[in-house]
């Protein structure tokens, strides 16, 4: 069994329903089209490192088209516009995973997955010798290539469950 | 895949067994809800691709994903999954429980899961064929 076998069958099918049904609870109803989350699904599976600037973009149409839209109109794209804002701060890079408003990402699980070497690398200083300072950049450059392994691996795992759970609660509201 | 030992094939083996009512009615609702292909005497493909899903899936949550994904669809099947999905996904989620049960190991509760999860389909389907089978000996009669 692998970290993202589980993790797929566990954590991430707990938050990606959960963080769906939050937001969906709140605003009503399921603001965007099937169609733009086929593609999320794709662009999840085929460049998991390009998930949150795929939703910066559609969240940034959205509100390119809210700003001349009728108030009716404007309230569907503020719910459009909420969604593409979880989906960034579910899959945002790692220089975000920090101060991120929401408490959970993809991000911040492989954060506290990393090997413990690589957990607290110390700051660059000045007066650092030439080994420590290699030594340093070596423990960066392999933390780098770790994270961007976690990205490539369970960006996928994550938006797999988040794409079908919000299929889910699409068809389930045009049946009611 | 984690080789579960030989007390825990036991226990999940007498929980598939305990509830195989619970199942078969399921696949009851199956043969009424999907029906087969009376001219052709086809089963449904639904229930084929439900019984591959199951056996090959690595990852319990597949499965849950396929009848997310059915019940989810616009055009196809939909409508027939959503009066049984809820009720599918309803039972797996007891499946996903039970391994919890079982053990408090995550990886043989993945395994367990699995195992559980073919026991059921196996009940499930069982019980539609058998359905399938009355009824074409009560049309040939």
């Amino acid at each position: 069994m692998t970290c993202v076998d589980f993790l797929s069958d566990t954590t991430y099918r707990r938050q990606a329903a959960e963080q769906l049904n939050r937001l969906l609870d709140d605003i009503g109803k399921c603001p965007v089209k099937r169609s733009q989350i086929y593609g999320l699904r794709q662009i999840a599976r085929q460049q998991p490192n390009s998930v949150d600037k795929f939703a910066s973009h559609q969240c940034e149409r959205a509100k390119r088209k809210q700003e001349g839209a009728a108030e009716g109109a404007a309230v569907g794209l503020q719910a459009e516009i909420d969604f593409w804002t979880l989906v960034i701060s579910l899959s945002g890079d790692f220089s975000h995973a920090g101060d991120s408003s929401h408490d959970w990402s993809v991000c911040k699980e492989g954060l506290d997955h990393l090997p413990g070497d690589l957990q607290n690398i110390p700051p660059r200083q000045g007066n650092m010798t030439h080994e420590e300072r290699t030594h340093r950049n070596k423990l960066c450059e392999r933390r780098q290539k770790w994270l961007n392994q976690w990205n490539n691996e369970h960006i996928p795992a994550f938006f797999e469950r988040f794409c079908t759970h919000y299929l889910y609660r699409r068809g389930m509201a045009e049946n009611s | 895949m984690n080789v579960l030992c030989s007390k825990l094939i036991q226990e999940s083996d007498r929980y598939i067994d305990e509830n195989h009512e619970t199942f078969s009615e399921l696949g009851r609702r199956f043969f009424e809800t999907f029906c087969y292909d009376k001219r052709n005497s086809r089963i449904n493909t639904q229930i084929r691709n439900l019984q591959q899903i199951v056996c090959s899936a690595t990852r319990f949550a597949d499965i849950e994903d396929f009848v997310k994904n059915q019940m989810g669809k616009e055009r196809g099947n939909e409508k027939r999954w959503k009066t049984l999905g809820d009720d599918v996904l309803a039972g797996l989620e007891q499946l996903r429980q039970e391994s919890q049960n079982l053990d408090t190991d995550p990886a043989n509760q993945m395994a367990l899961r699995l195992r559980l999860a073919r026991g059921w389909v196996r009940a499930v389907v069982s019980e539609y064929l058998y359905r399938v089978a009355r009824d074409q000996m009560g049309d040939a009669a």
